[in-house]
């Protein structure tokens, strides 16, 4: 009895120094981590808008409005954007995704219509509205139109959606999103900043929302990204475009870039930081057809493209800006970047553009740059501005313009239909 | 014999290794409640020095971290809810992540993020408790929930393991004859731990550079909790805030990345 009690305390202590064994270098593992650092989500830049996953609609909105009782506001700054944003998503989303089949309306029953509770949503560049009701949980529509302003507003106690497409023709849809959630949205407590265009601008569509005040906005410089000035890729980026970055070879081009070579599979990598990718990465895409399949493409090019940005420590959120289909069947995407719901325009190159074909990446250019912001600049309101706007019918906004120095500094732009 | 002496010394050896490794355990993690502690009283002196008064018994009380956890919906359980409220009923499926559930009994309709609606014929409003009890038989989850009563009404708040989803409340009214109920719940259950917070020093960092851009300057009081933020249609996200009270506004700081969260 005694032996055997001798015994069992002898693997009962090698037991638990094994268990305090293990628990001595779990902790040790834990309180090495430099100043308490953690391993958190990425947030997107310094949006603070967390993506946990998969982007939902590859497509981000260059101007929210929303219409309270007292009149409009424009969240005029990038904090006020994401939080508006982040606010109206879902429900913007339950929108668009249980809209209804469209009906053509005549501009003064849509004029009616532009009252509150509403919210507006105006798109960078023409949206096709089938990958729009895709990506929010919808079905993709035959007839398709391309839409650059949405209105979600209330119609005897149900919720509607207005759209405007690139002709300026109007439509109107049902949904079923939720007629509480919009008044919810429009009810919160804002200080009433812009105005519909009148009379007096006649230059504008109506339905244009205009600031009624002088507003600031912040000049970005487009720095290039830290392994631009160390003048080496990541690999965890080559591993994001499928290669392995122990069998890559890499060697400088005549140009001076560097270029990593896998197989078929290459990328050239600019002294700013510029990235050419080229070669057949598989996307693994569920068997999908038509619009169905053009959302899922989308979305994995935007998601790659988010990756990449988020590997390269690049500012701004790519949204898509265009979907064409080439004579070959491929599909040729292109990108614009936006920070706080203002887009950014190069005076040379594209941000972000890709090419798949047969359900493989074939070609990617991507231009990451660490956005540092600048001095804050004062502009006039646009309602102010729209009376000496030449004729012709046109939209206005702000957007970031790059000048000479680099530095991309807020101008208001006459956008106009071509 | 040798045997016995062997095992012996075994023993004597086995029981000091052990004591010493108890004893570095215990010393490591008294060290890092100790820098958790340190680090967080660091910040609140930062915070006095910006002008922003906070308790650090307050700051103390709040979790070191506090992870996401990512929650798909149950169509399972919508259903279930569906049938125990209403029995047999129709069901629609529009679009947008929209159920709508239908019958003689009622309507009920599930969207994306947890928002719910329903609409009970003839359903007794009285008091809180009777509503939660109904609610509770048709399905929705009222572990650890709490009723408010005001003059708009009852409302319940939900709570996941013991820490309340700020944003996840259904406002119950009647309505011409009807038990209406709105807002948002969580019907699944459990999920994975998806993200890692901030720890409690930099969070009490982030918090400064909230007040300071509201110009607000006192913090009343400080809770753990979380919002219930939509992923996409099918999946949601319980983001860990920290509820931060000033007397004029209740604010709410994401654990996760720092910023403040509003719904």
């Amino acid at each position: 009895m005694r032996e055997r009690l001798n015994n069992a305390l002898l693997a009962v202590l090698l037991a638990l120094m094994l268990l305090l064994t293990g628990a001595t270098m779990f902790l040790s593992m834990r309180s090495s981590r430099v100043g308490g650092q953690i391993d958190a989500a990425e947030p997107d830049g310094e949006s603070g808008r967390l993506r946990l996953s998969a982007a939902q609609t590859a497509v981000y909105p260059e101007q929210l409005a929303v219409f309270c009782e007292g009149g409009v506001w424009l969240p005029l700054q990038k904090t006020d954007y994401e939080l508006l944003y982040q606010q109206i998503e879902p429900f913007y989303l339950e929108a668009l995704g249980s809209a209804g089949p469209l009906t053509r309306m005549e501009e003064t029953e849509y004029l009616r219509r532009m009252e509150p509770p509403a919210v507006l949503v105006q798109y960078h560049a023409p949206q096709p509205l089938s990958l729009l009701r895709i990506w929010s949980g919808g079905a993709g529509t035959d007839g398709d139109v391309a839409v650059c302003r949405t209105v979600i507003t209330l119609e005897r106690e149900n919720v509607i959606a207005l759209f405007t497409d690139e002709t300026g023709a109007r439509w109107r849809a049902e949904t079923v999103a939720s007629a509480e959630e919009l008044r919810g949205i429009c009810g919160a407590e804002r200080e009433i900043n812009a105005v519909l265009a009148g009379p007096e601008q006649a230059s504008l569509a109506a339905d244009e929302v205009l600031t009624d005040r002088s507003f600031s906005a912040e000049t970005l410089f487009a720095a290039p990204t830290e392994f631009a000035q160390k003048g080496e890729l990541p690999q965890s980026v080559l591993t994001a475009l499928g290669m392995n970055a122990y069998l890559s070879k890499v060697y400088p081009d005549a140009d001076g870039n560097l270029v990593y070579v896998e197989g078929r599979s290459t990328v050239r990598v600019g002294r700013e930081g510029d990235l050419h990718y080229t070669g057949e990465a598989d996307l693994a895409l569920v068997e999908r057809a038509g619009a169905e399949m053009e959302a899922e493409v989308c979305r994995k090019i935007s998601d790659l493209l988010e990756q990449l940005w988020s590997l390269t420590g690049a500012g701004g959120t790519l949204s898509l800006e265009e979907l064409r289909r080439e004579d070959d069947g491929a599909l040729a995407l292109r990108f614009g970047l936006e920070e706080g719901g203002r887009f950014l325009e190069r005076r040379e190159g594209l941000w972000a553009a890709a090419v798949v074909r047969d359900g493989a990446l074939t070609d990617l250019m991507a231009s990451p740059r660490v956005l540092e912001p600048g001095e804050s600049l004062l502009l006039m309101p646009l309602s102010k501005m729209s009376a000496a706007l030449p004729e012709g019918r046109a939209r206005l906004c702000v957007r970031l313009l790059e000048g000479e120095s680099g530095a991309f500094a807020p101008a208001v732009c006459r956008v106009t239909e071509d | 014999m040798e045997w016995k002496k062997i095992r012996r010394w075994l023993i004597l050896l086995l029981l000091a290794a052990d004591l010493i490794l108890a004893g570095n355990i215990a010393r490591q993690l008294w060290q890092q409640r100790s820098i958790a502690h340190t680090a967080a009283e660091n910040a609140v002196t930062v915070a006095a020095a910006r002008g922003i008064e906070l308790q650090l018994e307050d700051v103390l009380a709040m979790p070191q971290k506090n992870g996401a956890i990512r929650i798909g919906r149950d169509p399972a359980a919508e259903r279930a809810a569906a049938e125990k409220l209403l029995g047999k009923a129709d069901v629609t499926e529009p679009g947008g992540g929209v159920v709508i559930y239908a019958s003689d009994a009622g309507e009920l309709s599930f969207r994306r993020g947890g928002a719910v609606e329903i609409r009970l014929h003839g359903a007794e409003y009285s008091d809180g408790e009777s509503i939660r009890s109904r609610l509770a038989a048709g399905g929705l989850s009222m572990k650890d929930a709490s009723v408010e009563v005001s003059s708009g009404g009852i409302t319940l708040i939900q709570s996941y393991q013991k820490q309340p989803v700020f944003n996840c409340r259904l406002a119950c009214t009647a309505e011409t004859g009807d038990l209406a109920v709105r807002g948002r719940w969580l019907m699944g259950e459990t999920g994975e731990e998806n993200a890692a917070g901030k720890p409690r020093a930099q969070l009490v960092l982030a918090l400064c550079d909230l007040m300071e851009s509201l110009e607000l300057r006192r913090v009343e009081g400080l809770r753990a909790g979380y919002v219930l933020q939509s992923e996409d249609a099918q999946s949601m996200v319980l983001v860990p805030v920290w509820e931060i009270r000033t007397g004029s506004d209740t604010l709410y700081l994401s654990a996760l990345t720092g910023k403040q969260v509003i719904f």
